[in-house]
């Protein structure tokens, strides 16, 4: 059952699974994507056949084959540019499943996941839009054009830019992490009808590569197969290889966290130490007090400047506060007589101020 | 070269530069990921190492 509070997780909590069986497969899965995906790109340019275009004036002979058509190049780029772009669907699925996780678990890991995975996702969106605008340039002969594929894909591009842009706004980590994973959620919608809208929309010019009567000859299917495989691999090793970078930046946090505590520490000891003089000083006060009045007033001025120097808890000096914070750490005497009671105390005020 | 050879290949090399910059972009684009990566990489270890050797010289001087 999921909790109001998000978890708050330590670095090793969140570095679950490190050095796991998903970790060592990290460098295989980079090196077999590289691998596959060079393949892809000789065999494209090697083994796999033009495709045919416009209607040629007359029809030609060219090794032993009839050409009735011009040669378009162009369509090459296909072979690399739909693997990444399905690439970046795949990933902000999981971007998404990891955002519905953290919405039902509440663990900071999910967020983390999630954020990840958006940020290389960003990286596939960039990759597809490149290599998806040159070929709309040499095949349509603009830069931009308002198609629905491209508009949708567009509006997804937004959608995952104005995420990060949202995570950055937010400075509470819980309101952060639940808002992003409600953004993450309705973002992913985009995903399905992008990829699907070539085929809802009759008016769409752009190319409908997954169906059933693609046709794609084995010489342009396998290259592609390749480059699809090729650049999942690649997309899950640089998630991975992200997110343990992303791990280790929330230790840096932790870490600041700690040195800061210790601050609160040396200043709370700093005040405790000054308390325990002004204890001192209020004892041979109190037995200086029935036989001279002017070496009890020294003993008072000398109590006030400890505390203002301390910046401890009556650090306006004055003697009524003194007494008063006196009497408050004779309230609970063992918080300030042992060094170790000093440091719960100095722990529990820092811990009193981080959740304020 | 014949003319209708000439017409058959005349979308193929004006289109080179179109997917040589595509290839070269997606390539490009990754690469520049996994640089970023690997530059935020080395700075957060430096970070952490250097956090860690602060944590400890000052959990050390309050020990005594």
């Amino acid at each position: 059952m999921a909790t109001d509070a998000p978890a708050r997780e330590t670095y090793e909590q969140l570095s679950v699974g490190r050095g796991g069986r998903l970790e060592r497969l990290v460098p295989i899965a980079l090196v077999l994507g590289v691998v596959l995906t060079v393949i892809d790109v000789v065999w494209t340019f090697t083994l796999a056949p033009l495709v045919q275009g416009a209607q040629l004036s007359e029809p030609v002979v060219i090794a032993g084959t009839q050409v009735t058509t011009k040669l378009l190049l162009s369509q090459k780029i296909f072979y690399l540019h739909v693997p990444v772009a399905v690439a970046s669907f795949a990933i902000m699925l999981f971007a998404a499943i990891w955002a519905v996780r953290f919405l039902m678990t509440k663990s900071r890991r999910f967020d983390l996941y999630s954020k990840t995975s958006m940020e290389v996702t960003l990286v596939f969106i960039v990759a597809t839009m490149i290599s998806g605008d040159l070929w709309t340039r040499f095949e349509w002969g603009v830069w931009w054009t308002w198609e629905p594929r491209l508009t949708t894909y567009f509006i997804l591009m937004l959608l995952v830019i104005g995420y990060f842009i949202l995570r950055n706004a937010l400075d509470d980590p819980e309101r952060r992490a639940r808002f992003s994973a409600v953004f993450c959620i309705v973002a992913f919608v985009d995903a399905p009808i992008s990829f699907m809208i070539t085929r809802l929309v009759p008016s769409s010019i752009h190319p409908v590569v997954f169906r059933t009567d693609s046709g794609l000859p084995p010489m342009m299917l396998i290259p592609f197969l390749l480059g699809l495989f090729g650049m999942l691999l690649i997309a899950f090793a640089l998630t991975r290889l992200a997110l343990r970078i992303n791990v280790d930046a929330q230790e840096v946090e932790d870490l600041k966290e700690r040195l800061e505590e210790q601050d609160a520490w040396k200043t709370r000891a700093a005040a405790d130490a000054a308390l325990e003089r002004l204890r001192a000083d209020a004892s041979n006060l109190t037995a200086a007090a029935p036989t001279s009045d002017g070496s009890a007033s020294s003993v008072r001025a000398a109590a006030a400047s400890d505390v203002a120097g301390a910046g401890g808890p009556a650090s306006d000096g004055s003697v009524d506060s003194l007494a008063a914070s006196t009497r408050d750490a004779s309230a609970h005497p063992s918080d300030l007589q042992t060094p170790s009671g000093a440091a719960a105390a100095a722990s529990s005020h820092s811990h009193d101020s981080q959740e304020a | 070269m014949d003319p209708i050879l000439a017409e058959v290949y005349s979308t193929v090399l004006p289109a080179a530069p179109y997917v040589i910059g595509a290839y070269v972009g997606i390539w490009v684009v990754l690469f520049v990921y996994v640089m970023v990566l690997s530059r935020r990489a080395k700075r957060t270890r430096d970070d952490i190492d250097a956090l860690r050797e602060a944590l400890h010289s000052r959990e050390d001087k309050l020990g005594k």
